[in-house]
Parts: structure tokens; C-alpha cells; sequence
């Protein structure tokens, strides 16, 4: 029994250092390892032996065995590293499909308004260059207003409409909350309304052009609950989970009542530290339409109600990423230094 | 705007065991932002920001006011200290000086004057200086640091003049007249006209800015021993007006055209005599002139518990909401079906009637406003927050941001990258690029000569923004998709969503840019045209158009502007109108069969004769009999190698059929473009 076994092996040895590729390889190992292979056929006939001989040589096969494999692996290993005779070098870097950039404003409002879509708001967009009316009247800001002073709002050199009065770059997307109403007729109305605003304003923090998303919600029983829900949902979806949020009383003629909305710093977990305001951080402005607002739409302040936002988007989108970016003025200046970076 | 307010200052009127840190948090969060605490010495100094409607706030008074109301609402004691003022003013001489005060166009809403004597002038008591500098202000001499003093702790500015330096004791309160000055009390000249309002001592002598600034000839100095302490309630728009176009932006400025509480204005009177006897010596030489031909009344607002609560989106008792309005000096009134003048809201049986203290009485008119004050005072904290119910408008995304987005994205993935520029073009910027300035929209008041027009092209920027990036980089591929504005006569001017793109990558790369662009959109039916433009160079461009419309150019830059930009290298533009194709037919998708029998495929090299165009003869190829698709592979001087896949949707085709169809080719093309097969040598 041992001669048998040790002849298998001595010929299996042979085979194998003949054997020149896989295939082979993997019919020699078939032949000794199969259900019916040699080495198989020997393991079936160990219960003819008597007791004593049994341990010693089923030992013998167990070593055989690990013999064989192992010998079968290295010729592998060999006949690979043979037929892959080109040589590659996995550090050189890949070749990479041509990848270009969106500039941050673009991918601040991709994710602004998908967002809000979720939720029911339509996307869109007006005038940047309006009437008087739209941008100010509508939303009762009488012709007193600091709003509209001309180192507030840019003008257009061009006759005035009789009704509207001059022409303005937009100084916000507030000036599309009377025209959205005009568009829909009667609520239900949830928009959202990113565009270019203006300003005369140019230096480190400021530039003359900007971007403001604007969110308006008209509808029956429409309350300060469902304004504080929706800015939760924001700021969950769009800074994370565990921010929170807060309204405090401000000022703006649009609105009634006027809120400044704050969000927990995202850096210190709204403990406070040197980032925020002892761990709130401001987020922009909302309240409730005035209802001089809701009637320069055409709808009754007395069956609906409703509420509105605008926001910048190049802070809300830097309060996210945490970017700190020194001079604001670097967003417009288009130097691919700055535009590869994101 | 911000004022700073000491906590000891503020501990006068407010009694309350709350720190400050407390008063800060609380304040905060339902009343007036507290941006910070800042301890100095024994004492704190809150940083406080007044919203423009709230000047009743913009003083220690307001603030206390505010804190009395607030602090309990945080389970903290808090009580108004009302300071006690007397009433009973008289001349405290047998001879009273003569002073007249004259309004009669009723410039002012209130008028109130008072003249007193034998004032010393002096350092201001320690008290005064130290809660002055604290507020951030300077001090001067008692008898202006009174003034200041007064404002800071009521909330209404004040003046004193030098009554002997009046000299006719008359203040006439006129408009001043054109060409006319006056020199404020720091020496400053500057021009007053029909548009201001100044005071007049009758001969023609202009003696102050009323709510600005006081003047250089009236002003108290060492010598002053005779006083005229005047205050009154403004014009506020006028105030605005007067203070931002002269440059003049005082505290007093600030308040004044916020329009302070007329009622408040007394207050300051009372308070300013008692601190100019205690601290000056003065005496009282005349009665007290009180112009106020139509005081003001505080309106009454009707509103119900169930439309604050409606508002509010939770549920408060009536007895909430009265007790959160009397904290705040509210005056409250019910009112019920059974009373007898009834006007009540349909569906309400009672109505509660509200009426604000005289220093809310401009901020406070309608039943909204009372929601706020509820709803503050309850604290937005408090109130849960929840999305709303209710259906969903439902209208489809609008095209053009379709069609924006798509754009961007594929250019992106196809290494371009995207910029911004301002939608602001300047002068030199239209002129270098051979357009014209009149057919812009021009800024009146533009900040800078940059930003004097608006865009009507994307390109001029773009090739701005080429320019400056054009060290920076090997390969240079921007773009921008933003609006251009055409001007309309009498209607606001058509703002055009437009693509601009910019390469260095050479004519080919722009076009197939643009022709895959209009593929991904779904632009169908589009052909090549010229392009006669004036950024284009003359024989490197074309463009695309439909329905005699053009929906892009593209091709090389004008030489023109490479050398008025002074470009070194290539340069490739082009330009898609959004708008355009967005009104135009969507290619739709159809679905053929996969076809059952192998294509075959071959190329084949032609000889042009010169001036040749490839197009033709890729198209005429194309109109041929089983030709699915011809493709270039290379062209180089007069010869050109196309691919061409025949297909037969019913059968193999065998080499004798194919032979055939290429001959049918050949022979079109020789006899159309005289194009002939290159043999192999």
C-alpha cells in the first residue's frame, strides 16, 4: 500500500513539473483530487487495513496530499508570471476621463433645490431686472423705504412704466413672491425661486451680483409651526442630522411676524466657539406674508396664509462646507486656481 | 442699528435677580438681539441690535421695558422701574425770558422748548461720564453731555442751543432755500436747499439742522450761561434724507428718522430740566413751549384669540394672551356678540380689542403685529415645528432649467468647467469687443465704470475670463450659462438664458461640442449655416440653424479681438441660445429593431479636388441606397478616409452587393464632386 501510494506520488510529481499551462494543471489536480481521482481511490481502501496500520498510513496520505498541492500552487504561480511576461507598473497613475467643474454656485443650487423639490416646491425664476412695483410696492415697502435708496438698489437709465415705476436690478428673489402668485392664481403655492440679485455693494464680503433662494408657502392654515418643520427639514437634509434649528424676532415689511433663522454650528455641535455665536450660526431671514402682500397678489389675507424665506446661497452653501473663504470677491473672479478647487 | 447699553445703567429701571448673561440669552431669543456681553470692571456692557421698526427699544428705558416683559416669561423675576418724572414745570423767575417758536407749515409733528439760566459749565459728573463713555459716546461738557444722556437713557434725541447766541430769541423752523448754508458745530460747510428742513432765528440767520445737527453759531462754548433746551419730533423720511445726502450720520440722525414716539419727546423734556437743575445749577426762565398741534392716539386693533392661534399653530387661552400684551403696556379690552356696536370677524362671538402704548403706536396697526407680539413673548422657541399638510401644486419643471442642467453637466464630464462672470459689462469691455454702448442697458448708478452696462453677450466676459487664465493653464475649456439682456422700449428688457463655451482645444473640438449638446438636448432638424457675426473669424466659423433661426455659433475668434485682447494662442468660441431651443421640437425617441443580419463595414479613401467640402460628400454618401452610417477617420491633405457601414435589414449582403453599392457611390461622387477612389499603388 505504501509502494502504491509513493509511486502515485513520484508520477503526480512528474506530471506536474511537466505540465506547461493552467489547463493542465487543472486535470492533473482533477485526476488526483476528483471524487474519483487516485489519491481518492487509495482513501476508499483504508478500512481494509488492519487497525494498526491504519493511523501511519492515512498520516502518509495526509502529507502526500499537502506535498501535491502545494506543488500544483507553485507551478501556477510560475506559469502566470510566464504567460504575463508585460510587466505593469500599478503606481502610474490611470488614465482618467476628462473631468471639468460647476462652480460652486451651480452646486449650491442643484442641491438647494433638490431639496425642496422633495417637498412639494416648484423651481423657478424671474426677472433680474424688474419694476419698482415688484421689487418694493408689492411687498409693502412704501416709497419712504431705505430699500430703495440708490446706494441700496442699482436703477436702469430708462423711462419709468406708469404703473410699476423704474426699472431695478432685483435687489432680492423677494420681487418674485407677487409674480408667483400672479403665475399660480390661487393657492396652493410652494416655489422656490433662485436667481441673481443685486446690490451696490463691492468689497471683501460683498459683491454687486448674488445669488438668493427664496422659498414661498401660500395655502390654508398655513402657521409658524410649518415654517420652523420646513427649515428643520432643511437643515437636516442639507447640513446634516444633528442640526437644529431657531427663529428670533426681526424685522422686514414683507413679513409678519419677521424672523432671523440661526442653525447650531456644525463645528463645535452648538457648544460655541470661535466660528459661531456661543453655537449658533445665522442663516437668513423669514416670516409670515404680510397680508398687504398676499392682496398686491390677488388672494385673500383672510382665507390664506403663508410664509417666506430668502436666503443667500453662497453663505448658506460656505456655512456648509465649512469654506472659508477670505475675499468673496474670488467666488466671481473666475481664476481656475480657485474654480478647480471644487 | 446696534447701540451698547451698561448693565448698571439699565439695573436703574429694571429690577430683576437675572445675570447678564441671562438677560442676554432671553432678550435674544424674544426680544432684541443681544450680540454680546462684555464685562468692564464691575460692570457689563450688552451690544444690542435695534431693528429698524423698534426704536421705542433703541434706549435703556426700551430695553428695560423689553426685559421686564421678557425675563419672567424664562421663570425670572423681573419689574420696570417707571422713572418719576415732574410735571409741574414753571419759570422759576418773575422775569421770563422771551422765547418763540414758529412752525407753521408744521414741519415738525411736536415742538417742545424751555429756556433756562445760570447754567455752569462744566466737567459732567462721574455718574454721567462713566455710563456715557460706556454707551460708546465721548464727553463733552455737562451741559451737552446732558443732552446725550437723555437720548441714551429715554430714547429721543435732544438739543441745547445758546440762548444768548440766538440773539432774537426766535426759532423759526423753516425749509431752507436754494443755495443756501449752514456750517454744523464741527466747522463743516455744507449747502442746504428747498429739500431740507432748518430753523430760522428770524433773521435770516440759519441756527440749526433740526434731528441732525447742531450748528457752529448756536452751539453752547465755556462762556454759555443761558440755555435753551430744545426737543423735537421730526419728519423722519425728511431726517433721511437731509442726514444721508449731507453726509450727516449723527446718533440723533439715526433715531430721529426711525420716528420716535412724539409722547416719549415729553419724557425727555421733564428728565433733561431735572438733570440741568441738579447738575448745572440752572434755573428755569420761561414756560414750557409744547407745539403739538395733533397729537397722535395710539389705534385700536381688533383681533381674535382663535386668529392669533390660527397663526401660531398651537392653542392659547385668551387669559395667555392678555397677560403676554399687558406685559408689554397693551392696553386690552373684550369684546362680545352681545355688546352693541359690533363689527366682529365672521364665525367669532368675541374679539379681544388691543390697544399699544403711545411708543409702539407706529410699529403696531395691524392684527398681525399682535400675532408677533404674542408669539415672541410665548417664544418661537416654544413652538413646535412640523411640515404642512395640504396638496401639492403640481406644475413641471420649467424647460429651460431642464435644458440648463443637462448642460452643465455633460460639459463638466467633457472637462469643461464652469464660471460666473457679472452680469455687468463695462465700457471698455463693449467697445474692445466692437459692440456698441447704446445698445446696452445702462446703470444710473453704477459703482464703478466695470459694472456700468448690462451684458448683452456672454463673450465679451468670456474672453475676459480666457485671458486671464491663460498662463495658467495648458488647456483652457470654461463656460457659463447666464441670462443676456435685450432692451424693449416701454417693457422691462428680454432676458435671454444664453451658453457661452471657450477653448483652446481647436474648431473641431467646439463643434462637436456643440453638435452633442444639441444631440443630448433632443434638438432635432438643425442645419450648418454661415456665420456672419463679429466675434467670429470670417472663414473659421459657422453656425447652427433652424427655421432660418440661429441657435449657435461657433468657430474661431475674430482676429480682430485677438488683437484687441491681445490673445497669444488659439482661441474658439461659441454661443447657444438657450431660449430658442428650448421652443423647439424634441426629437422623440423611437425604437427600431435590432437588425437580425451583420452590417458590413469598410473604408474607403477618396481624392478631393480642392476646395472640396467633406460634409457634401459625407451627406451625399448618406442619401445613398443601405447606408447607415458614415464616419470620418482621417483626413489629410486632398484625401480624405471614410467608413462606411452598409446594412440591409432583410439579408446578409454578399462582397458582390456591397461592390455594387460602392460603385453607385463612386460614380455620384465623381460625377457630382468629381471625387474619385484612391487606388493602392
Amino acid at each position: 500500500m505504501e509502494e502504491t501510494l509513493l509511486k502515485l506520488v513520484d508520477k503526480s510529481k512528474k506530471e506536474i513539473s511537466a505540465a506547461s499551462t493552467i489547463a493542465t494543471l487543472n486535470s492533473i489536480f482533477l485526476n488526483i483530487f476528483g471524487q474519483s481521482g487516485t489519491l481518492m481511490k487509495i482513501t476508499k481502501e483504508l478500512k481494509h487495513l488492519s487497525e494498526e496500520e491504519k493511523p501511519k498510513i492515512g498520516a502518509l496520505i495526509n502529507r502526500y496530499k499537502k506535498e501535491l498541492e502545494n506543488a500544483i500552487k507553485k507551478k501556477k504561480a510560475r506559469i502566470i508570471e510566464q504567460e504575463t511576461k508585460v510587466d505593469i507598473d500599478v503606481t502610474i497613475p490611470g488614465i482618467r476621463p476628462p473631468l471639468g467643474h460647476l462652480h460652486l454656485v451651480t452646486q449650491a443650487i442643484l442641491q438647494i433645490s433638490r431639496i425642496f423639490e422633495k417637498i412639494g416646491f416648484t423651481r423657478v425664476r424671474y426677472p433680474e431686472i424688474d419694476w419698482e412695483w415688484y421689487s418694493f410696492e408689492s411687498l409693502n415697502m412704501t416709497k419712504d423705504s431705505p430699500a430703495r435708496d440708490d446706494f441700496e438698489t442699482f436703477f436702469i437709465e430708462a423711462d419709468p412704466h406708469p404703473k410699476f415705476g423704474k426699472m431695478v436690478l432685483s435687489p432680492h428673489t423677494s420681487s418674485g413672491q407677487v409674480r408667483e402668485m400672479e403665475r399660480v392664481g390661487s393657492p396652493p403655492i410652494r416655489m422656490i425661486n433662485i436667481a441673481k440679485c443685486y446690490r451696490p455693494n463691492w468689497d471683501i464680503s460683498h459683491t454687486p451680483m448674488f445669488h438668493q433662494f427664496e422659498g414661498l408657502v401660500i395655502d390654508k392654515s398655513i402657521n409658524i409651526t410649518h415654517l420652523k418643520g420646513t427649515f428643520d427639514y432643511f437643515a437636516r437634509v442639507f447640513f446634516g442630522p444633528k442640526r437644529k434649528i431657531r427663529l428670533r424676532p426681526f424685522h422686514f415689511q414683507f413679513t409678519e411676524p419677521s424672523f432671523e433663522v440661526d442653525i447650531t454650528c456644525g463645528v463645535c455641535d452648538g457648544k460655541g466657539c470661535k466660528l459661531c455665536k456661543e453655537g449658533w450660526l445665522e442663516l437668513g431671514g423669514s416670516g409670515m406674508v404680510h397680508p398687504n402682500v398676499l392682496k398686491a397678489g390677488k388672494i385673500d389675507p383672510n382665507i390664506y396664509t403663508g410664509y417666506a424665506f430668502g436666503w443667500g446661497i453662497e453663505r448658506t452653501y460656505m456655512m456648509k462646507e465649512g469654506l472659508k473663504i477670505e475675499d468673496l470677491r474670488l467666488l466671481y473672479s473666475n481664476d481656475t486656481r480657485f474654480l478647480d478647487q471644487f | 442699528m446696534n447701540i451698547l447699553v451698561p448693565d448698571s445703567w439699565l439695573r436703574q429701571y429694571l429690577e430683576t435677580p437675572a445675570t447678564p448673561s441671562q438677560i442676554k440669552d432671553s432678550l435674544s431669543l424674544c426680544g432684541p438681539s443681544v450680540e454680546r456681553v462684555e464685562k468692564k470692571g464691575d460692570d457689563y456692557i450688552y451690544e444690542i441690535e435695534i431693528t429698524s421698526n423698534r426704536v421705542d427699544m433703541a434706549s435703556v428705558l426700551g430695553i428695560a421695558r423689553e426685559a421686564a416683559a421678557i425675563l419672567p416669561k424664562f421663570g425670572i423675576p423681573a419689574k420696570l422701574k417707571t422713572p418719576k418724572l415732574n410735571e409741574n414745570i414753571n419759570s422759576e423767575s418773575s422775569e421770563t425770558l422771551p422765547l418763540e417758536v414758529i412752525d407753521e407749515n408744521k414741519l415738525c409733528y411736536r415742538v417742545l422748548a424751555i429756556v433756562i439760566n445760570n447754567v455752569k459749565v462744566s466737567k459732567s459728573p462721574d455718574l454721567i461720564r462713566d455710563r456715557l463713555e460706556k454707551s460708546g459716546l465721548r464727553c463733552l461738557n455737562n451741559l451737552i453731555d446732558i443732552t446725550n444722556y437723555v437720548m441714551l437713557e429715554l430714547g429721543h434725541p435732544t438739543h441745547v442751543f445758546d440762548y444768548d447766541r440766538i440773539k432774537t430769541g426766535k426759532l423759526i423752523i423753516r425749509k431752507a432755500k436754494k443755495d443756501e448754508e449752514i456750517v454744523t458745530f464741527d466747522g463743516k460747510h455744507c449747502p442746504v436747499d428747498e429739500r431740507d428742513v432748518v430753523i430760522d432765528d428770524g433773521t435770516g440767520r440759519l441756527i440749526d439742522l433740526p434731528g441732525i445737527m447742531g450748528t457752529e453759531n448756536s452751539v453752547v462754548t465755556d462762556q454759555t450761561h443761558r440755555i435753551v433746551f430744545f426737543i423735537e419730533s421730526n419728519n423722519a423720511v425728511n431726517i433721511r434724507r437731509t442726514s444721508m445726502r449731507l453726509s450727516l450720520r449723527t446718533l440723533a440722525a439715526t433715531i430721529n428718522e426711525k420716528r420716535p414716539d412724539p409722547e416719549t419727546a415729553k419724557m425727555a423734556m421733564l428728565r433733561g430740566i431735572e438733570l440741568f437743575k441738579k447738575f448745572t445749577g440752572g434755573k428755569i426762565n420761561s414756560n414750557l413751549i409744547d407745539l403739538y398741534p395733533s397729537p397722535s392716539q395710539p389705534k385700536q386693533i381688533k383681533v381674535s384669540t382663535l386668529f392669533i392661534n390660527e397663526r401660531l399653530g398651537i392653542e392659547l387661552t385668551k387669559s395667555e394672551i392678555v397677560s403676554i400684551l399687558e406685559s408689554l403696556s397693551f392696553q386690552v379690552s373684550e369684546q362680545t356678540k352681545s355688546g352693541s356696536d359690533l363689527d366682529l370677524p365672521k364665525g367669532l362671538t368675541s374679539a379681544i380689542n388691543v390697544t399699544p402704548p403711545s411708543f409702539r403706536q407706529f410699529d403696531v396697526a395691524i392684527p398681525e403685529d399682535i400675532v408677533e407680539e404674542v408669539a415672541r413673548i410665548y417664544g418661537y422657541h416654544n413652538l413646535p415645528g412640523q411640515l404642512m399638510e395640504g396638496k401639492i401644486p403640481v406644475f413641471s419643471q420649467s424647460k429651460d432649467l431642464i435644458i440648463e442642467d443637462m448642460i452643465k453637466k455633460a460639459l463638466k464630464f467633457w472637462g469643461y468647467t464652469e464660471v460666473y462672470n457679472y452680469s455687468f459689462i463695462s465700457k471698455e469691455l463693449i467697445v474692445k469687443t466692437g459692440m456698441r454702448t447704446d445698445n446696452h442697458l445702462k446703470l444710473s448708478n453704477p459703482l464703478t465704470s466695470e459694472i456700468e452696462y448690462m451684458r448683452l453677450s456672454l463673450i465679451p466676459s468670456l474672453i475676459e475670463t480666457f485671458r486671464k487664465n491663460i498662463n495658467l493653464k495648458k488647456q483652457l475649456q470654461f463656460f457659463e450659462l447666464a441670462k443676456v439682456y435685450v432692451p424693449q422700449i416701454t417693457e422691462l428688457p428680454k432676458e435671454s438664458s444664453m451658453l457661452g463655451i471657450i477653448t483652446n482645444r481647436g474648431f473641431y473640438e467646439i463643434k462637436g461640442v456643440i453638435d452633442a449638446l444639441l444631440k443630448e438636448i433632443g434638438v432635432a432638424g438643425y442645419k450648418l449655416s454661415d456665420n456672419l457675426d463679429n466675434f467670429w473669424h470670417p472663414t473659421q466659423s459657422a453656425s447652427f440653424n433652424s427655421n432660418n433661426q440661429t441657435i449657435a455659433r461657433f468657430g474661431r475668434i475674430h482676429p480682430d479681438l485677438v488683437n484687441n485682447f491681445i490673445l497669444n494662442g488659439d482661441c474658439f468660441l461659441a454661443e447657444l441660445n438657450i431660449d430658442s431651443i428650448k421652443e423647439m421640437p424634441v426629437r422623440t425617441k423611437k425604437y427600431s429593431p435590432i437588425p437580425l443580419y451583420p452590417p458590413a463595414i469598410e473604408d474607403l479613401t477618396l481624392y478631393l479636388p480642392l476646395k472640396t467640402k467633406i460634409g457634401d460628400i459625407i451627406a451625399e454618401i448618406k442619401r445613398q441606397k443601405l447606408i447607415t452610417k458614415v464616419e470620418l477617420v482621417d483626413n489629410y491633405k486632398n484625401s480624405v478616409t471614410l467608413r462606411i457601414t452598409y446594412q440591409d435589414p432583410n439579408r446578409n449582403l454578399t462582397s458582390q452587393n456591397i461592390r455594387k453599392l460602392r460603385l453607385g457611390i463612386l460614380s455620384e461622387l465623381l460625377g457630382k464632386f468629381k471625387v474619385s477612389l484612391k487606388t493602392k499603388n
